[in-house]
Order: structure tokens, then C-alpha cells, then sequence
């Protein structure tokens, strides 16, 4: 049978596009696993100088512990300080926070057990430093790794902060001994 | 003059093509950003429920006036809502899927390779349109690959790439509602959500996604629309569409003018890096419109 021309042209199914999927897929796969990829490539650490303070807003400071490396990407300057070092890392941060403690520690223990997979280990106790900074602490744990978590209100200021020390288990003595020198260094700077 | 219909008949070509790898990609794809966004919309809903709940009704009424506007604009005309529906998931799972771990790897790598400073100073202007644009635009080619010949003009094309846009602007507003609610200052849950509709929908809404897609897309649709014209030129309007996309994200999500903000004239701020966008998009649309009516 003739066939006739027609316009627009009759709905059959077209030839597949093999090159056309092929070079979708290519830039598909280079901007969701190729970049994580070439990222994870590029080394993310620089040695961190012991005995060095960090400023991390709002008047909250605290000096790196020895033994460490920056954590690049973690670290956003005058907010978080991210260490890292074999089996651990250490973060120290501020945050806004206007509401209570109790409020606080209720959000804490929920965004670490939805979005980082840890537990808060029992009820979080109050803790003191040194040079009078108060809040609470308790003790992590996850699949693969544990540690402990220091978090409190900034007096005067709408703002909290948080310290944080993760290990692989068992192999996290040394780095929470870094941990409460790193908290214990911990100065807040009053607002004028 | 009548207007030339935006695009071919709907009986041209379905969409469902089980025989074309095209689409069993996007299908695929689109399981992956129905994962992503699960998983952030699961966690939400556990930490923050009432600002995650009604983020999501907040930002799916959202999507009804720029709908409207399409089809007052006549994005619409000539094609059932299949293909449409199929754009906007699009933009909103298949590249937001691809986007969210790109613009994490951009944003580490610029840390890594120059400073956290920077990163944190220019991570969006750069991870922004360089992941975004490109990955809303292989929606289109996607759906052109599906269907070979359904959409023959520019208007057509340049429509799936606005409804591409849209869908990844909600999500990406939505996503944006929920992350403000799990870092809010308070337990309040309603104020996230007012404050992400009022800056990121009101005040950013209209100069955003949908506008910076199908500006990208007009030259696909000079692409297909052309065949008689050289290969090159084609090509170089394609590209130069989709830089223009580029330039206009990366300048919007860029801290220049930023001094403005804290100024007395804080009020041009958004006009300023805004306009430029939408003036570009209905431009466009107007030279497409004239170019297929005659």
C-alpha cells in the first residue's frame, strides 16, 4: 500500500534515540555521581595550628586543640570551626536561638535522630565550665560511631552554642579529652 | 495577527513511549527525586511536622497563580496537560535529584580549591546555575527525545522549560521551608514557613526559575525550530540561551549589590537583579510568539 504524506505527521512510535538518552545520560551521571566523585578526589583538610583562637560570632571564641586538621568544607568562618582528625571529629558552633533550653535540646535530640542517625543516651545533664559557661551535655551514639554533645544558651544574646565530639567506637578517648579543652576554652565575650 | 498555535496537535505523538530509552531515563530519574524529596519531606515531618505540613500545602497553592499566568499567557495552547505535568515533575524531582548532591559537591569543592570564605561568598552563584540550569534543561531535551516532533516551535519549547522551572522553584522553596524550619531559632513552627513564602515566594518569586528555564530553552526551541538554518548558529543560540540563564542565575545568587540591602536604596535591590530576568523571558517569548505566527 502507498503510503500517504501527511501533516502533522501520524502518531507512530518513533525510532529509539539511542545517542540522544546516551549523551542525556552522560551529563546526568557527571552532575549526580561525577562531581560527588571528583569532590571526594580533592583533599579536604589542612593542618590546624594548635593553641589558635577561633572567633565564632557573637562574641564566642575557643582555642583548637592540638592534633588536628580543619575540616574545609565543615568550617564556615565565624560560625563553625569542624576538625577532624583519624577516628574523630570535633565541631564547635554558634547558632541562633531564641527560645529555651528545654526547647532546645528537644530540637537537638531530634534533628540527630532524624537527619544524623544518633541517639541521645538518656536524660542530658547540666555542666559547667571553668570560666562559669553552663549548659547541657549528654552522651551520643550511632551505628558507627559515639561520642558527646555540649550545647547552651549565649547569656544576653539570641544566640546558642554547640561542641560536639564523634569517634569511632571505642577509639575516642583522646579526642574527648580534646573535646572538653576545647569547651573548656570556650569564651564568651559580652556584648557592649 | 492570530497567534500560531504554541505547539502541535495533541494527536501527535504520546508521550508514553515505552520504546524510547528517553523515557525509561526519565522515569527512572524521577524515582530517584521522588526518593530524595521523600526522604527530606520524612524527616521534616518528624522534627518540625506542622512547618513541614504546611510548607507543603503553602507551596503546592503557590504553584496556582503562575499556572494561571501560563495559560493567560498562552504557555498552554495547543497541548493537553500530559506534557506540562510531565515538565514541571521534571523540574521538580528528576533535576532537583541531580542538583541537591551537585550543588554540595560545588559548594566542598570551592571550599577545598580556594577557601571556606569563598565558598560561602560565591558557593551559590557558581554551584546555582552551573548544576541547575543545565540539569532543568536536560528535562526538556528529555521530553523532546521522548516524543520526537510533537514540539516543532519555540513557543512550545520555551513553555516546557518555564513549567521545568516552576516545578523546580517550588520544590526548591519547599525544600528551602523545611531546612529554615529545622534551623529555626524558636519552636515555633509557623514562621518559617511565612517567612520562606513572604522573601523566597513573594518577594523572589516572580524572577526565579521559571523565567531562567525558559530563557535556556528558547534556544533548544531555536534548535529544533530551525533545521534549515546552519549547525552552528543553532548551536551558538542554544548555548548563548542557556549562558544568558547562566549569567542571570549566577548574578542573582551572586553578593554583588549586596551593599545595597543595608542602604537607603535597599528597595531597587530586587528590581535591579530581578528584572533583567523576567524582561529577558518576555522578550523572548514575544520574539518566539511573532516568529511562529508568521
Amino acid at each position: 500500500m502507498a503510503s500517504v504524506s501527511t501533516f502533522p505527521p501520524p502518531a507512530s512510535a518513533p525510532r529509539p534515540n539511542w545517542p540522544g538518552t546516551l549523551a542525556v545520560l552522560a551529563v546526568a551521571l557527571f552532575y549526580g555521581f561525577g562531581l560527588t566523585a571528583l569532590n571526594r578526589i580533592v583533599p579536604g583538610t589542612a593542618a590546624q595550628p594548635a593553641g589558635v583562637t577561633v572567633a565564632l560570632g557573637h562574641g564566642v571564641s575557643v582555642v583548637t586543640p592540638a592534633g588536628w586538621s580543619a575540616d574545609i568544607p565543615k568550617t564556615n568562618p565565624g560560625e563553625t570551626l569542624a576538625l577532624l582528625n583519624d577516628a574523630s571529629s570535633l565541631v564547635a558552633t554558634t547558632f541562633p536561638w531564641e527560645g529555651s533550653e528545654a526547647e532546645m535540646l528537644e530540637r537537638l535530640r531530634r534533628l540527630f535522630e532524624t537527619t544524623r542517625r544518633f541517639h541521645l543516651a538518656g536524660q542530658p545533664e547540666p555542666f559547667r565550665t571553668a570560666r562559669g559557661i553552663a549548659g547541657s551535655t549528654s552522651a551520643i551514639y550511632g551505628e558507627h560511631a559515639d561520642g558527646r554533645v555540649w550545647i547552651g544558651r549565649i547569656p544576653g544574646a539570641k544566640f546558642g552554642f554547640a561542641v560536639r565530639v564523634r569517634s569511632v567506637p571505642g577509639q575516642g578517648a583522646a579526642a574527648m579529652r580534646d573535646a572538653v579543652a576545647l569547651l573548656e576554652s570556650l569564651q564568651i565575650k559580652e556584648a557592649k | 495577527m492570530k497567534p500560531a498555535p504554541a505547539s502541535a496537535p495533541s494527536s501527535a505523538l504520546p508521550l508514553f513511549q515505552p520504546r524510547q530509552p528517553a523515557f525509561w531515563l526519565y522515569a527512572l530519574l524521577l524515582v530517584g527525586g521522588l526518593h530524595t524529596a521523600g526522604m527530606m519531606a520524612l524527616g521534616g515531618f518528624t522534627v518540625m511536622p506542622l512547618s513541614t505540613g504546611l510548607g507543603l500545602l503553602v507551596w503546592t497553592l503557590y504553584t496556582l497563580p503562575p499556572l494561571w499566568l501560563f495559560r493567560k499567557l498562552g504557555l498552554f495552547r495547543g497541548q493537553p496537560a500530559t506534557p506540562f505535568v510531565m515538565a514541571f515533575a521534571w523540574g521538580g524531582l528528576g533535576a532537583v535529584y541531580l542538583a541537591v548532591p551537585a550543588n554540595q559537591a560545588i559548594f566542598g569543592l570551592a571550599a577545598k580549591l580556594v577557601s571556606p570564605e569563598f565558598s560561602h561568598a560565591w558557593g551559590a552563584a557558581i554551584a546555582g546555575p552551573s548544576d541547575e540550569e543545565p540539569l532543568k534543561l536536560l528535562g526538556v531535551v528529555l521530553l523532546l527525545l521522548i516524543a520526537p516532533g510533537r514540539f516543532r516551535t519555540i513557543p512550545s519549547i520555551m513553555a516546557l522549560g518555564a513549567l521545568v522551572g516552576l516545578g523546580f522553584q517550588v520544590v526548591e522553596d519547599y525544600f528551602y521551608t523545611v531546612n529554615a524550619a529545622l534551623g529555626h531559632p524558636s519552636a515555633n513552627q509557623i514562621e518559617p514557613v511565612v517567612q520562606n513564602l513572604i522573601v523566597r515566594g513573594i518577594l523572589c518569586g516572580l524572577w526565579s526559575h521559571a523565567a531562567y528555564s525558559a530563557v535556556a530553552a528558547f534556544g533548544v526551541g531555536y534548535f529544533v525550530a530551525h533545521p534549515e538554518a546552519p549547525f552552528a548558529r543553532r548551536l551558538l543560540v542554544a548555548a548563548g540561551s542557556l549562558g544568558a540563564a547562566w549569567a542571570m542565575h549566577g548574578f542573582w545568587n551572586s553578593p554583588l549589590l549586596a551593599s545595597l540591602m543595608g542602604g537607603t536604596w535597599f528597595f531597587l535591590y530586587l528590581p535591579l537583579k530581578g528584572l533583567p530576568v523576567v524582561l529577558s523571558a518576555i522578550i523572548l517569548w514575544r520574539v518566539a510568539r511573532q516568529e511562529s505566527a508568521a
